[in-house]
């Protein structure tokens, strides 16, 4: 089916753009809030991705205001992005934490001038 | 071979630096060669140069040549230029003559000294000096030779820089000759500012015009060049690095403060004639100085007892003449009494090095006498040098004093006349005593001295003998009254001509009052004379007299006897100050102001350094909320816009 | 009117859900709660007529990169730390900074003067919208390059990943 149909053809949407940049906003404090707040590396990573997927509504949300798809090509690179820094993250978290019983950031402070 | 005129100052030069750069790995027969070979090949040439000067027209008599172009700055253009007239040629005669036969001296004298190559390195880049100074046709060649022979000096004399006593001397050399050097800047200075040009003939055909008879600049001028002679010449106050001078070898006592480097000022003050003449103030500052000075280190070398120190007074005297003689206006009779006296003096000094050497280094007087049988033909060479410095006739000394004391006589009057005629008493007396202490009398030699006691070789004997021919001889260039005699004003006139008008003495100088003259000169004999008389009084036939009278005289015997005081209250009047001065300077400024501010800002860094080191926490998010704040802060402004 | 309703109803689960994975203890909470965002997120973009992005939403986000993390978690063995929350002044500054960007970004978004987003006639839309297909057209044509590059970067992530993760040798 074609989700095209669905909508009245060429009609605006019912509900304003300006609402979904509110809800990306809001989404995004909650992660900037969760990076600086929450002391398990985990967590801190999930923020992030949190903080992504806002941006991710952002775009989209614009795109359809403005009838070009470039926002979605761009959502479309932000995950690939994502989902390679998560592999790569992940990978790093494991290699320190592996002999840890904790995975709180504050254990690591090697870099401190 | 006039355009060869360069290669008499660049021969030794070259000379200079091959033994310089070669020293201790050249032969030692390598060294002599070079060094004499220079020098000797340089008077060759400057004889050369010489007969072709002769052979121009007695009004055309200048030769210029111009090397490169030395300095070109705005106003300021200075070519390094050698120029050639009579006045230069005969300083360039006695530079390269009396200098080689003090390079033959001093293969003999030196022959057993370590840094043989340095030694000659150094005398041939004096001879360099020298010979730019006397042949520049602008100022500034003048100083760089000026210069290089002060630097020279401060080698030579310290050319036994281990003996704490000869690096003194030779510090004292030059700072003393740099005060010298101030003032003669000064008046280089002076000189540009007024005539926008340093040459010699820019400088001396303006001049009339530019500063006026007797005018405020001329003095200035005429006197500022004068302090660079006081202080290269050894005049009174700078004269006191002169004895102090002879802690060097006996040789270049010879050359350089006997025969040539402290003629440097002579020279000087005869070449700017002109700006002296143009100043009476000026010239009877000249007059006046060199006057006192004869008379002043005559008095002093009546009681030395080392026999280098009473010829270094006697030089410091003969040199009050020379400016004496400049200082009345006879020029050519200053430059005369210079060449007799370059004949003599290093005569004196080589033969004084010659006993010296004979007696294995002694150089005190009270240790000597007697020597006239072991050293015969030193001895006899002595005696013709003391015979003309006492101005006895018919040798050289005898015409170039009398010259002076006569025009001292006629254009200054009878109180310079009559201070030159007590120095001559005094200066025939205190030379006698030399000979006679040295030569006569029970010998008082050291037993050890004995044993070597030898007459000197043969590089060292020839000299002497070729010096004391020219001491005979050589005053018969300029025989008053005669003739045509007056050969060497006659050679010099084209040089100091054009002063003549100036002089207002040209009727009267040409015309010798035959009376009067004679007059003076039998005077001045028999002054001489009675000297000699005297002197042989006190050492031959009584030599207790001289105690005698100094027990009498306790007190004026030891004033003279200590030079006056005059090295101890420079010391205290301005050494110490300034010593002190520099010490507390060096304490409380460099130490604690320069040096604290260098080490504060170091410690300024390290500290800010230490602050900024705290952002650097090493929790991550720390710096998370560094960027956060960053967000906040761009937002906020996208927000206000 | 349907989209309204379904509108508020993503916005709720999202934001709730957020809150969620923020505020728990257990890290297994935390993500699962995650998983739940991402599930709202893919609604909202349906509402946005982005049907191939909401697709892959749910197939990447939640269904791979959610599972490393469920991975992960499960091999660390993590559990939730005492203390919660980051110790000094940090967590004071980091709600306070939320805060005020929040309260500019609200400020911006509902600033006076920016009249496309008020709701307005909107252009005409096409009728593949969102579809694969105008995906794919524009993905290989205008950013055929960031396209490109973007595959060599996730090369550079899988071979950093295995190296990152290699056993040292004991």
């Amino acid at each position: 089916m074609n989700p095209a149909e669905t909508l009245p053809a060429a009609a605006a949407l019912a509900v304003p753009l300006s609402a979904f940049q509110l809800v990306a906003a809001v989404l995004f404090t909650i992660g900037v809030v969760g990076v600086l707040v929450r002391r398990s590396a985990l967590i801190i990573f999930m923020s992030i991705e949190l903080m992504l997927n806002a941006v991710n509504l952002s775009f989209v949300a614009f795109a359809r205001q403005h009838a070009q798809m470039d926002g979605h090509v761009f959502v479309f690179f932000v995950m690939a992005v994502a989902a390679a820094e998560v592999a790569v993250g992940l990978a790093i978290l494991v290699a320190i934490f592996k002999s840890r019983t904790t995975a709180s950031v504050d254990e690591v402070h090697l870099l401190k001038g | 071979m006039l355009t060869w005129l360069w290669l008499v100052p660049a021969l030794p030069l070259l000379g200079a630096i091959v033994n310089g750069v070669g020293a201790g790995r050249i032969p030692r027969k390598a060294v002599s060669a070079i060094g004499v070979g220079s020098v000797g090949l340089a008077f060759l040439i400057a004889l050369g140069c010489f007969r072709d000067l002769l052979a121009l027209d007695p009004e055309a008599r200048r030769f210029g040549q111009t090397l490169y172009t030395w300095m070109q700055s705005g106003d300021l253009n200075v070519p390094f230029r050698l120029a050639l007239d009579p006045l230069s040629a005969v300083m360039m005669l006695v530079v390269t003559g009396v200098g080689f036969l003090i390079h033959v001296y001093s293969t003999g004298y030196m022959g057993h000294e370590k840094a043989y190559g340095r030694y000659f390195s150094y005398l041939n880049l004096f001879t360099f000096s020298m010979l730019t100074l006397v042949l520049g046709d602008n100022f500034l060649v003048l100083f760089l030779g000026w210069e290089g022979v002060g630097l020279c000096s401060y080698l030579l004399i310290g050319y036994w820089y281990q003996k704490p006593s000869a690096a003194e001397a030779g510090k004292k050399a030059f700072i003393v000759n740099r005060i010298g050097d101030w003032g003669f800047l000064l008046g280089i200075f002076l000189v540009f500012v007024t005539f926008g040009t340093l040459d010699f003939g820019g400088v001396f055909s303006q001049a009339p015009e530019r500063l006026g008879h007797g005018s405020a600049l001329a003095t200035a001028i005429a006197v500022l060049l004068f302090v660079g002679a006081v202080g290269k010449s050894a005049q009174i106050p700078l004269y006191v690095w002169l004895p102090d001078a002879m802690e060097g070898p006996t040789p270049v006592s010879a050359l350089i403060h006997a025969a040539t480097m402290v003629t440097a000022g002579v020279y000087m003050v005869a070449r700017c004639h002109i700006l002296y003449l143009l100043s009476p103030t000026a010239l009877l500052v000249v007059a006046v100085i060199g006057a006192a000075t004869a008379l002043f280190a005559a008095t002093i070398g009546l009681l030395q007892m080392d026999i280098k120190r009473v010829l270094a007074y006697s030089t410091v005297s003969q040199l009050g003449y020379m400016f004496l003689g400049l200082g009345v206006g006879a020029f050519a009779s200053g430059i005369f009494h210079l060449v007799t006296h370059a004949f003599f003096k290093a005569l004196l000094f080589l033969g004084a090095g010659s006993v010296i050497h004979g007696l294995s280094g002694e150089q005190n007087m009270q240790k000597m006498g007697g020597l006239k049988a072991a050293l015969p033909k030193t001895h006899l060479t002595m005696l013709v040098g003391t015979l003309t410095i006492a101005g006895i006739f018919p040798f050289a000394g005898f015409f170039s004093k009398d010259e002076i004391l006569w025009y001292a006589w006629r254009n200054g009057g009878p109180v310079l006349w009559g201070a030159g005629v007590v120095g001559a008493f005094l200066t025939a007396f205190y030379m006698f005593r030399l000979y006679f202490m040295t030569f006569h009398g029970a010998s008082r030699v050291s037993e050890e001295a004995k044993h070597h006691l030898h007459e000197s070789p043969n590089s060292m004997v020839i000299p002497l003998i070729l010096l004391a021919i020219l001491s005979v001889i050589g005053g018969w260039i300029q025989v008053p009254l005669l003739q045509g005699g007056q050969r060497l004003d006659a050679f010099l006139e084209p040089v100091f001509a054009d002063g003549a008008a100036l002089a207002g003495h040209a009727a009267e100088q040409a015309a010798h009052a035959p009376g009067a003259e004679i007059t003076l000169m039998v005077i001045s004999l028999a002054v001489a004379l009675a000297g000699i008389f005297v002197a042989h009084r006190f050492y031959v036939v009584d030599p207790g007299i001289p105690g005698r009278l100094a027990d009498r005289a306790r007190g004026l015997y030891r004033l003279v006897f200590n030079k006056y005081w005059v090295d101890e209250l420079y010391d205290a009047t301005i050494v110490q100050p300034i010593y002190r001065t520099s010490v507390r300077l060096w304490q409380r400024f460099d130490d604690a102001v320069i040096d604290g501010a260098v080490n504060g800002v170091g410690r300024m860094m390290e500290r800010g350094a230490g602050l900024l080191r705290l952002a650097q926490t090493g929790y991550v998010q720390v710096y998370a909320l560094v960027i956060t704040l960053g967000l906040v802060v761009v937002l906020g402004w996208l927000a206000l816009r | 009117m349907v989209v309204s309703i379904l509108f508020v109803l993503f916005t709720v689960m999202a934001v709730t859900c957020a809150l969620a994975t923020v505020c728990h203890r257990n890290p297994v909470h935390c993500a699962l709660f995650l998983v739940g965002v991402l599930l709202s997120m893919s609604g909202m973009f349906i509402i946005l007529n982005a049907p191939f992005i909401a697709a892959i939403q749910v197939l990447v986000y939640a269904g791979a990169i959610m599972v490393l993390f469920l991975f992960v978690l499960m091999m660390l063995n993590v559990r939730g730390e005492t203390p919660l929350l980051t110790p000094g002044a940090t967590k004071g500054f980091g709600i306070l900074f939320g805060i005020v960007a929040l309260a500019e970004l609200i400020w911006i978004v509902l600033a006076p003067g920016i009249e496309e987003w008020r709701p307005g006639p909107a252009p005409n839309l096409p009728a593949d919208f969102g579809s694969p297909a105008a995906i794919g057209r524009i993905l290989y044509t205008t950013w055929l390059y960031p396209f490109e590059i973007t595959s060599i970067l996730l090369l550079i992530a899988v071979i950093g990943a295995v190296v990152l993760s290699r056993r040292k040798f004991e």
